[in-house]
């Protein structure tokens, strides 16, 4: 090889680099004497060696890759002689290594014994030749900040030998994997009681504003002798409020909810996600979400891939499926959005039996007894009373005077008015609940409808729930808002007989007093019926929402309930309670006077008050008794002339 | 070049928030990025540091940014996701990388030599600094490497990279 021959020798090494064939630099000649030159042959034996050493490593992965590429035998093997360095470790610090108890990726977990206090405690020591001090020191502090009985708690960290470590409560107990693996899957009753320890843990930890991030059967250790649960593991645990483009997406796969693949940052509901499929894998030893790599996991969660409990467990009671459900919904808006409110979830699954009634004593019975009819005596004196009064105004009859009803009539009159509209809303409700009876019936002896039923439910719920529509306050309030806009429609389209309370007969004009005849009465019937149905609907519009409400742990305020009790009240006391009296107890005695047809209103000493329909205003007249001619029949005072059952020729 | 343009259709799914879309990216581009990492992680470490994690980790780091990057080829997505994994191998190791013993490619050409390298491979154009990578680092046949330059051929990608090479050892000469 000459000079000359350089610069193409250097053509054909970076064409056999390029290519990936090896080269043999020996064989490949002497090096440049031109120093440029020999520096650039140089550089190229570094690209070959370390396109070599890459070769060498993919060949040990993936040999088939490297023949498809580069072809076989293009490379030497590349072998690996060093060997992980091991560290025996029989103390550290003043504890005395037991028991390995496990291992993962940058720590040691160890049963060791504290020489000084002489009591077992978890030592958890930090991998040597992999030093993330920060992440170590992360999880002690996290720790540190929580202090819970459902929660391992710290007791101290520090350094010894350049390894850092920190020590915890020693719990001697499996964990609940190694439950599930050797005792086989747990019943609904004892998953709701780990659920709710786990609850309770895990709403200390995001009280002191940490998500856990890694919350999994594996972290979560059965005490052996008091039976209590505990959460350990806080190396993936990290501040709500940490800065977003420092937060790493880590956890356990199978765990992980899915909005944590696509980049999102971790938060109360992924943790709340994780908890629901232990709560999952404890009940079925499996998971909503399988996949045998995180790429067939990200399909299967892409693709909506995932088992029902229900499905899997018929056998589970639907509440306890329902709650697990919500709990790893795939859109984080529909799960539970606190540890707590999953808590009272699951409360409601496995409700302890209630206690048995107390023995009431007959005085309290009598007490109860006696405040129940009271108030109802209370509630239709008052009706009777306002019935009766806008009878006295639209008859401009005097209280005290003329009308001399007094506890006993209101009564009488209030029970009138009530009476009829209740039992026929009851006669109308009967059908509805005889059907929904039915159905519950239905579903329990056909479980795949009950389950079906219950998805129904559950998707109902995440539908309310992704358009914040669960909050009992707002759907009162809503409900409410509706009622009065119905109510107050029925009373435009009834406007003549709604308002029949505003007509002081006294003046009125006899067109407005034949809108009170009695042929007129059917169509206050059907106004009346109208108004009947429609309190049906808003009374079972509130219950449906009371109860979405309840079963969302959403209650009510105190004032939305007055807004929804005040919405029906007005309305039953402007329609029905204010004109009764007028249209439904208008039959008085007949007297004349004169040629006119009269009937007596009210009596004071000798003086008479009468109506007289067909008289010209003021129709409200008083006379002296033994003037007047008493018919000896009682009658409705809107009964036309004609139709009247004593004619008076003479009447004007 | 339709693979190339479905890569960077997948980025725009991506930045739409399907799910799917970062499946297949991940699929795509994680088994290149095990491969490229082992070289990279000295071998102590790699009892405990699974490759796969971190190449799994460093992916769902860059995850939230990719919502925002825009590919004008499928080179810058492995670009970014390789300097992903290169950071979060820096961050795993001890402060002082001589006391986790060379990585194979220190072992090989020495720590100043892999020194060079970066360096050069750094000043170099994003063109020829992702054929380097391609062929040299992540061993791709000159097909992949035309997908992942936007070649039109394999011919194409070849030349690309012998011209590359020939400019990476000017600038570490």
């Amino acid at each position: 090889m000459t000079q000359d021959d350089d610069p193409g020798r250097l053509a054909d090494l970076i064409d056999s680099v390029a290519d990936g064939r090896s080269v043999d630099w020996d064989a490949a000649g002497a090096p440049p004497t031109d120093a440029r030159l020999r520096r650039l042959f140089e550089a190229l034996q570094i690209v070959e060696r370390i396109s070599e050493v890459h070769r060498s490593e993919i060949a040990e992965t993936d040999p088939g890759r490297v023949a498809a590429v580069a072809g076989p035998g293009a490379f030497p093997a590349f072998t690996d002689s060093s060997t992980p360095t091991d560290w025996p470790l029989a103390q550290w610090g003043h504890f005395e290594l037991l028991q390995k108890l496990g291992e993962g990726a940058f720590g040691e977990v160890y049963h060791a014994r504290d020489t000084w206090l002489e009591h077992s405690v978890a030592l958890k020591l930090l991998k040597p030749p992999l030093v993330d001090r920060k992440r170590f020191l992360h999880e002690a502090r996290t720790l540190a900040r929580i202090r819970h009985p459902n929660v391992v708690a710290i007791h101290g960290a520090d350094e010894h030998g350049g390894r850092l470590g920190f020590w915890m409560d020693f719990i001697d107990g499996p964990t609940l994997a190694e439950v599930v693996e050797g005792e086989g899957v747990r019943s609904a009753s004892e998953a709701v009681v780990i659920g709710q320890d786990l609850c309770r843990a895990m709403a200390a930890v995001h009280a002191t504003g940490i998500v856990h991030r890694d919350i999994k059967a594996q972290n979560v250790i059965r005490h052996s002798d008091t039976g209590r649960v505990i959460l350990m593991d806080f190396g993936a645990g990290e501040p709500m409020n940490a800065d977003l483009t420092l937060r790493r997406p880590t956890g356990t796969p199978l765990y992980m909810a899915p909005e944590l693949f696509d980049g999102s940052i971790a938060t109360r509901e992924s943790d709340i996600y994780a908890l629901g499929v232990l709560l999952y894998y404890l009940v079925t030893r499996g998971y909503p979400v399988h996949g045998e790599t995180i790429e067939e996991l990200l399909r299967a969660h892409a693709g909506g891939k995932r088992g029902h409990l229900g499905d899997v467990r018929p056998d589970l009671p639907d509440e306890f499926v329902r709650v697990v459900e919500t709990m790893i919904a795939a859109d984080p808006t529909n799960r539970f959005h606190s540890a707590t409110e999953v808590r009272k979830a699951l409360e409601q699954v496995v409700a302890p039996a209630p206690p048995p009634p107390k023995p009431v004593s007959w005085a309290h019975r009598a007490y109860l007894a006696a405040v129940t009819i009271t108030t109802t005596a209370l509630a239709l004196i008052i009706i009777g009373f306002i019935s009766t009064w806008v009878f006295d105004v639209t008859f401009a009859r005097e209280r005290g005077t003329f009308d001399a009803s007094g506890l006993v009539d209101w009564l009488y009159v209030g029970r009138l008015v009530v009476l009829a509209p209740v039992v026929r809303i009851l006669i109308l409700a009967f059908p509805l609940i005889l059907a929904v009876t039915a159905g519950r019936v239905f579903c329990k002896l056909v479980p795949a409808v009950g389950r079906r039923a219950s998805r129904f439910g559950v998707v109902c719920q995440d539908f309310l729930k992704s358009r914040d529509l669960s909050d009992a306050n707002l759907m009162l309030s809503v409900v409410a808002g509706l009622g009065a806009l119905a109510f107050g429609a029925l009373a435009l389209y009834h406007w003549s007989d709604a308002t029949i309370f505003a007509v002081f007969v006294d003046t009125a004009s006899p067109e407005r007093l034949a809108a009170l005849q009695p042929a007129n009465e059917p169509r206050y019937d059907l106004f009346q019926r109208r108004f009947e149905y429609l309190m049906l609907a808003y009374v079972v519009a509130v219950y449906i929402v009371y109860s979405s409400g309840r079963r969302s742990d959403s209650r009510a305020r105190g004032a939305t309930w007055a807004y929804v009790i005040a919405v029906p009240t007005v309305a039953f006391l402007c329609m029905r309670a204010a004109p009764w009296m007028v249209v439904y107890g208008n039959e008085l005695p007949r007297i004349d006077f004169e040629a006119s047809r009269c009937y007596a209103l009210g009596q004071r000493r000798d003086e008479t008050l009468v109506f007289c329909p067909d008289n010209t205003p003021p129709r409200v007249q008083r006379h002296k008794t033994n003037e007047l001619e008493d018919r000896g029949f009682r009658e409705n005072v809107f009964t036309p002339r004609d139709q009247a059952r004593v004619f008076a020729p003479t009447s004007p | 070049m339709p693979e190339m343009e479905s890569t960077i259709d997948l980025l725009a799914r991506v930045r739409q928030g399907d799910s799917g879309a970062v499946s297949e990216l991940m699929e795509r581009s994680v088994p290149p990025l095990r491969r490229w990492a082992r070289g990279r992680i000295p071998a102590s470490a790699r009892d405990f540091a699974d490759t796969h994690d971190i190449v799994q980790e460093a992916f769902f780091h860059v995850l939230p940014t990719l919502t925002t990057m825009e590919a004008r080829h499928p080179g810058t997505l492995q670009a970014v996701l390789r300097q992903a994994v290169a950071s979060h191998i820096d961050n795993m190791l001890q402060p002082d990388p001589a006391s986790d013993g060379p990585s194979p490619l220190e072992r090989t050409v020495g720590r100043e030599g892999l020194a060079r390298y970066d360096a050069a491979l750094q000043r170099l154009s994003s063109a020829d600094r992702e054929a380097i990578v391609a062929r040299v680092e992540l061993q791709q046949s000159y097909e992949e490497v035309a997908i992942a330059l936007g070649e039109p051929d394999a011919d194409a990608a070849r030349a690309a990279v012998r011209g590359a090479l020939a400019r990476l050892i000017q600038v570490m000469s």
